[in-house]
């Protein structure tokens, strides 16, 4: 994994290969890395892989409004693709497919 | 009379159903939350006149959006003796969930399955009689966009309504209570009367998306192929606008000269100056327009709107925006007011208004117009396309940096959740219906406050009438010369600022205004403003009129949707001083640099 290390008082980097660096999604790297674990999360998931819905979290109004475009405690879900710089995933429940951002998916707990 | 509701999950078809109906032409748009304000219209049903509602999609009675309560109110203020719910045949597994709620309403009710053509490619099965028994309503298949099952569905609204009791309203609170019980009930229901396959995927969408989704090319594609519309339009257009054009000449030379050739200077310069040019200048545009709306309306039914949301929603969440406030700008292409009523699906105040704040940047249909012409009139034909694709670069800009300046005054905290429906294409009847949809919007406004505008600019450049024309002493050239200190620095000469004040009540007032002064239809129009101003000139202009109030509509439409005189001043006093500021730059770098 490239590293940019700032600390040592060295000038930075152009802009072009600020660009270079940043472009690879961490987030993703970072888990690929991770040793295997279940996933916890909806937001843990990679791309192709499955889960199933076990609780829901966080306050009413998210639960509500979660639950009332089909993600239920139950359904299969599973993620197709993560968009770039920690972007929304592209989740698969059933026919439908959704967009949601990691900081929501990850209050969506798997079984 | 009797009035029915329709109702359903956003994107299910209510609209295109609603125009199947009753022969209206509402919007309809592969994007969730394109109907976001009532529609009713009236038709004979058996015998009798009914009037139906076409509401906004909901996911949820409980839902907290503006578009969810302009239905919720609805409902709980207004008798409807009957619920036509609609709901997407492929995603039954979800959609039940409102038709129980719906029904906890205890209203009479018709569940509708639309769009049972893909249900059917996806190898969808769907035991009608079943659901209709468990559900103790009737059940109709259709598909409202190929206009199969339309009389059945119509049979049996019919019936329903006859049988129906005196209409009520909705106690929506009362239902708050039950929606665990549906959860478990939905779960049967589902799987007593339909089978998925276990491969029911889109396999075109899945195709198409693993291209235009592509983590690297995902969004250049996305820009080439804004590119490549854009040329589209600019080159299909262009010989049609001159035809008109020509078009234009040939009735005034052969038709408008003659007859007004006895009556008085005055007023035969009125007729011939400033209603027919000014109109007619703006007039010459129509087929552009019309191209443009063919376009978009295969943009916005094609589903990608929501793929440009999936892309762009890391870029925008930096700005303290997200995916949805980037397709509310690309439907702003076409016209502000509608993607600032499209807003109406943000929950967050703060989201809602910086999206708002950014929408008023982007390049309209009218914009486009003022562009066209000038970049017709100004650069050689191979670079025209290119400087019009700068200016959307420049709209994206100005956009982009109003919301890093306003975000930590407008901050947002929403959740995303979207629908990310499969490809679609519309069908000629729907591109023909938005086509018509486009052309009546476009003569109504020009035979409204855009002939008033006219009028008003050959008046104020006519008086008083022992000056030249649109001279300095003319009334138009004395609250220009007002304005000289302010505008010379840009480059903007004393008769494009009349223009530029009139352009305040709408984009399309900038020509016929231009028209006016010149004295020239659109035909010679071109010949003279290139002689007169240079491309610096031109440019700079045409960035002022980028950045300032788009129009009167959209001042109108930000207080009505904002309710605020404070944020309307400030949407609209930012873009003019940023206008200012962009055109200075632009105007006095280019010449420090020689141009
Ligand atoms: N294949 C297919 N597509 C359909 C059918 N009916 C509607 N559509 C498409 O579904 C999309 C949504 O249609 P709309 O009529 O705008 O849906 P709506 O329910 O009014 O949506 P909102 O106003 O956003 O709630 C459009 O792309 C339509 O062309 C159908 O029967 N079959
Ligand atoms: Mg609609």
């Amino acid at each position: 994994m490239p590293r940019v290390d700032l600390s040592q008082g060295r000038r930075l980097p152009s802009p072009m290969t600020m660009i270079i660096i940043c472009y690879p999604d961490y987030g993703e790297l970072l888990m690929k890395a991770q040793p295997k674990q279940r996933p916890r999360t909806l937001a843990d998931l990679l791309p192709g892989q499955t889960g199933v819905i076990a609780t829901i979290e966080g306050d009413p109004e998210l639960r509500t409004r979660i639950q009332s475009v089909g993600l239920r405690p139950g359904r299969h879900v599973a993620v197709i693709r993560r968009s770039r710089f920690g972007g929304p995933l592209q989740v698969r429940l059933g026919t439908s497919d959704l967009v949601i951002r990691p900081q929501q998916a990850a209050h969506i707990m798997l079984a | 009379m009797k009035r029915i509701a329709l109702l359903g999950m956003p994107n299910t078809g209510k609209s295109t159903f609603f125009n199947r109906l009753t022969g209206a032409s509402a919007k309809v748009g592969n994007w969730p939350g394109i109907t976001v304000d009532l529609l009713s219209a009236r038709i004979l049903l058996g015998t009798e006149m009914v009037e139906v509602v076409d509401l906004p999609g909901v996911y949820n009675l409980h839902g907290f959006a503006e578009d969810e309560r302009v239905a919720r109110t609805f409902l709980e203020e207004q008798p409807v003796d009957l619920l036509v719910v609609i709901a997407n045949a492929t995603q039954l597994d979800r959609q039940l969930a409102l038709v129980l709620q719906l029904q906890a309403l205890g209203q009479p009710m018709v569940l509708l399955l639309n769009m049972i053509d893909e249900a059917r490619r996806l190898g969808i099965q769907i035991d009608q009689g079943r659901l209709s028994q468990e559900l103790g309503i009737p059940v109709v298949a259709i598909s409202a966009k190929h206009g199969f099952g339309m009389g059945k569905a119509r049979e049996a609204i019919t019936q329903a309504l006859r049988s129906a009791h005196p209409p009520r309203h909705a106690d929506i609170e009362k239902t708050f209570s039950e929606d665990d019980a549906i959860e478990a009930r939905l779960e049967q229901v589902f799987s007593d009367t339909v089978q998925v396959p276990l491969t029911a995927t889109d396999r075109f969408s899945d195709r198409l998306d693993r291209l235009l989704l592509h983590p690297w090319f995902g969004l250049p594609l996305f820009f080439l192929a804004m590119l490549g519309m854009f040329e589209a339009v600019y080159t299909l257009g262009a010989p049609l606008q001159d035809g008109v054009a020509w078009l234009l000449e040939v009735i005034k030379r052969d038709a408008m000269e003659p007859v007004v050739a006895g009556w008085n200077p005055l007023m035969q310069s009125f007729v011939l100056d400033g209603l027919f040019d000014g109109i007619g200048t703006i007039l010459s545009f129509l087929p552009i327009i019309v191209l443009f709306f063919l376009f978009m309306a295969i943009v916005e039914d094609s589903g990608y709107m929501s793929r440009a949301a999936f892309l762009m929603d890391a870029f925008m969440s930096r700005l303290g925006l997200d995916g949805r406030a980037f397709v509310m700008q690309l439907m702003g292409f076409g016209c502000n007011v509608p993607a600032l009523m499209g807003t109406r699906v943000m929950r967050s105040r703060g989201l809602r208004l910086l999206t708002m704040m950014i929408i008023p940047f982007s390049l309209c249909s009218a914009r486009l117009q003022v562009f066209v012409f000038f970049t017709t009139a100004i650069f050689e034909p191979w670079a025209a396309p290119l400087v019009l694709f700068s200016l959307y670069l420049f709209s994206f800009g100005a956009a982009f940096l109003t919301a890093l300046i306003y975000r930590r005054r407008l901050k947002a905290t929403e959740p995303l959740l979207l629908e990310l429906p499969p490809y679609r294409f519309p069908t000629l009847r729907q591109m023909w219906l938005r086509g018509w949809r486009e052309v009546t919007h476009f003569l109504r406004e020009a035979s409204g406050f855009i002939l008033l505008g006219v009028v008003l600019v050959w008046a104020l450049t006519h008086f008083p009438t022992n000056v030249p024309v649109a001279s300095d002493q003319t009334l138009a050239g004395r609250m220009a010369a007002l304005f000289a200190p302010v505008m010379e620095p840009l480059g903007i000469d004393n008769l494009m600022t009349i223009a530029l004040l009139f352009g305040f009540v709408a984009k399309e007032v900038v020509l016929g205004a231009m028209a006016v002064i010149y004295g020239a239809g659109e035909g010679e129009l071109a010949g003279i403003v290139g002689r007169n101003i240079d491309w610096v000139q031109a440019y700079s202009f045409m960035l002022f009129v980028l950045i300032y109030t788009p129009c009167l509509s959209t001042v109108a439409v930000l207080k009505q949707e904002s309710k605020s005189w404070r944020f309307t001043a400030l949407a609209v006093g930012w873009p003019l001083m940023l206008a200012w500021v962009a055109s200075f730059i632009f105007y006095q770098t280019a010449r420090w640099l020689g141009f």
